[in-house]
């Protein structure tokens, strides 16, 4: 891969930035689940590993969140949107040179700001910890050039409309980087106290709300039609949780900080905001299970489609919790408890990530003309995730519960603390099943690009059947 | 794939997505419930142990919320998934 990197453009082979961009993603995802569970590891078992201040939980925890933010979740939509916007648009990406080099920096970037979390030097403003200059770097090597490769594949397309999926690319690539410049600038400026509250969530929802959200749903839109051979049930729908993501889903930034001294006004409308979150995302669900019409026996057989619909599915319950435990009564039980820890991992590592997941098997296959080398590990993979992240999910659900009302009647913390400990535990089981689960998958990719069986032209991967 | 094994493997994926998806909405609609009716004696908070699981107290009613959501959601599959599949076996057919 890094001898294209001083290559002419039209000397590299199409896909090969997509190709560097889905294999980066999983090992950042080797990573940032291997840090989960181990810091799973300290909250269940709190003797282990202790007298060195690198290995403490608060250096390692937004290691963790940035590895799987920026790393796994992001680099996956990069090696999507490689793939997809050309396809979709009947032409190449505009540049694989400019792809390969963002990829490059990229990692450099992502290695350097967490190395600099890991050291302890933070900004301290959840999900946005890098420093300034990372923060900087990120917004000029990565996110803008990106941007500029799918904006003019997208214009460079040789079809007459824009597809739902590059709508949704075109219009988060913009955003993110509105979100990156904006989010960040109390540390560009020095601001502080509730504007630098307000501005920090302002970020960390919009990175969720308008970016990894409206991604993950594009690629829905693309791999289930594309699977499956069923045109999308919608695209009246499909407009309708566009705009309604664009519309309702940027301002509920407030509902982070529904205690906070904030003018109410802002609270009560960016709770009503977060209750609309329902419209997109009933849109969305309803959209793709239509378009599964007549070939649901591909959730049980097919691993791409088995990935995307259980991610759809997850985002039923996201939703609801999402819509509804920002408005004031449930914040009040549920705010700052494991709950809310439950809920950001139904969303990141539910909802989304099986939606890359699966954006990345297709992926990697199509671009390498490589059929998957073992549906065995590619099964185990699945169940791995899904049971690993299911224990996780409702035992931290569970902890948040006893954690709330261990508030509300004011139980003593360290009450708390014991009664939660069995939870803690399966918490740990659960991340440390996601983990084992992803060291298969780099395995089987792996694997998949040394002796995957050759795809001929014009097939899909998934048509051919095993040879062994 | 064999009939028998995609029954195997219908199953537990209804298990799983049943009770994710169900659970999830039962914990809105069980914290939303709780707030609402508000909190009872101290003893009542049901957070150690087995007291979680006690349907009278306060977080054991929001933990059997989302397991009966859980099960009413795997019903759901299990009757729409069914349905679905006759339909598909009439067109086939």
């Amino acid at each position: 891969m890094f001898k294209y990197l001083f290559a002419k453009n039209e000397d590299i082979p199409a896909g090969s930035a997509a190709v560097f961009f889905g294999f980066s993603a999983i090992v950042w995802f080797v990573i940032g689940t291997g840090l989960g569970s181990f810091n799973a590891a300290k909250l269940a078992f709190p003797d282990f590993v202790t007298g060195n201040m690198y290995f403490a939980f608060g250096h390692m925890r937004q290691v963790h969140v940035h590895a799987v933010i920026f790393g796994w979740i992001s680099m996956a939509f990069a090696m999507a949107m490689m793939y997809i916007a050309p396809a979709l648009g009947n032409n190449k990406l505009w540049s694989e040179k400019l792809g390969l080099w963002n990829c490059m920096f990229w990692n450099v970037g992502l290695a350097l700001g967490l190395t600099v979390l890991w050291a302890g030097i933070t900004s301290g403003r959840e999900y946005s910890d890098f420093p300034w200059p990372i923060d900087l770097y990120l917004a000029v090597f990565v996110f803008i050039p990106l941007a500029l490769n799918v904006w003019m594949t997208v214009l460079n397309r040789k079809t007459q409309g824009i597809y739902t999926t590059n709508w949704f690319f075109i219009a988060s690539l913009f955003m993110v980087i509105i979100v990156f410049l904006v989010g960040n600038s109390p540390e560009f400026f020095h601001l502080s106290g509730l504007t630098e509250a307000y501005l920090t969530w302002w970020f960390a929802h919009n990175v969720l709300g308008l970016w990894i959200t409206p991604v993950a749903a594009a690629i829905a839109y693309y791999t289930v039609p594309k699977v499956t051979g069923n045109p999308l049930y919608s695209h009246r729908i499909g407009h309708l949780h566009f705009w309604s993501v664009v519309v309702f889903y940027s301002t509920p930034a407030a509902h982070h900080l529904m205690s906070a001294p904030l003018p109410e006004w802002l609270k009560s409308f960016a709770s009503v905001e977060g209750v609309l979150i329902l419209v997109p995302a009933i849109a969305f669900v309803s959209n793709i299970m239509l378009t599964m019409k007549g070939k649901w026996y591909m959730f049980v057989e097919n691993i791409e489609i088995r990935f995307t619909i259980t991610g759809c599915l997850m985002a039923i319950p996201l939703n609801m919790q999402g819509g509804f435990q920002q408005t004031r009564a449930i914040n009040w039980y549920i705010h700052g408890t494991g709950w809310i820890v439950a809920h950001a991992h139904l969303a990141l590592l539910g909802f989304s990530t099986f939606l890359e997941g699966a954006a990345v098997y297709l992926g990697l296959q199509t671009i390498m003309r490589r059929k998957l080398y073992s549906l065995t590990l590619a099964n185990m993979h699945f169940w791995l995730l899904l049971i690993g992240f299911t224990i996780y999910w409702v035992s931290m659900t569970i902890a948040g519960l006893i954690q709330g009302a261990g508030k509300i009647y004011e139980v003593p913390y360290i009450d708390v603390v014991i009664a939660e400990h069995p939870y803690m535990i399966a918490r740990w089981i659960g991340g440390t099943l996601v983990f084992v689960g992803n060291v298969l998958w780099l395995y089987n990719m792996w694997m998949t690009a040394r002796k995957g069986t050759e795809v001929p032209v014009g097939r899909m991967p998934h048509e051919l059947s095993y040879e062994r | 794939m064999s009939a028998e094994k995609k029954t195997y493997r219908s199953f537990w994926l209804i298990l799983v997505s049943g009770m994710l998806t169900g659970m999830g909405n039962g914990s809105v609609f069980g914290a939303a419930m709780m707030c609402l009716m508000g909190r009872g004696g101290f003893a009542n908070w049901g957070g150690a142990g087995m007291d979680s699981y006690n349907p009278s107290t306060f977080t054991g009613f929001v933990d059997w919320t989302m397991i009966v959501f859980g099960l009413a959601f795997c019903v759901i599959l299990v009757v729409g998934l069914g349905g679905h599949e006759k339909l598909e076996a009439k067109q086939a057919a």
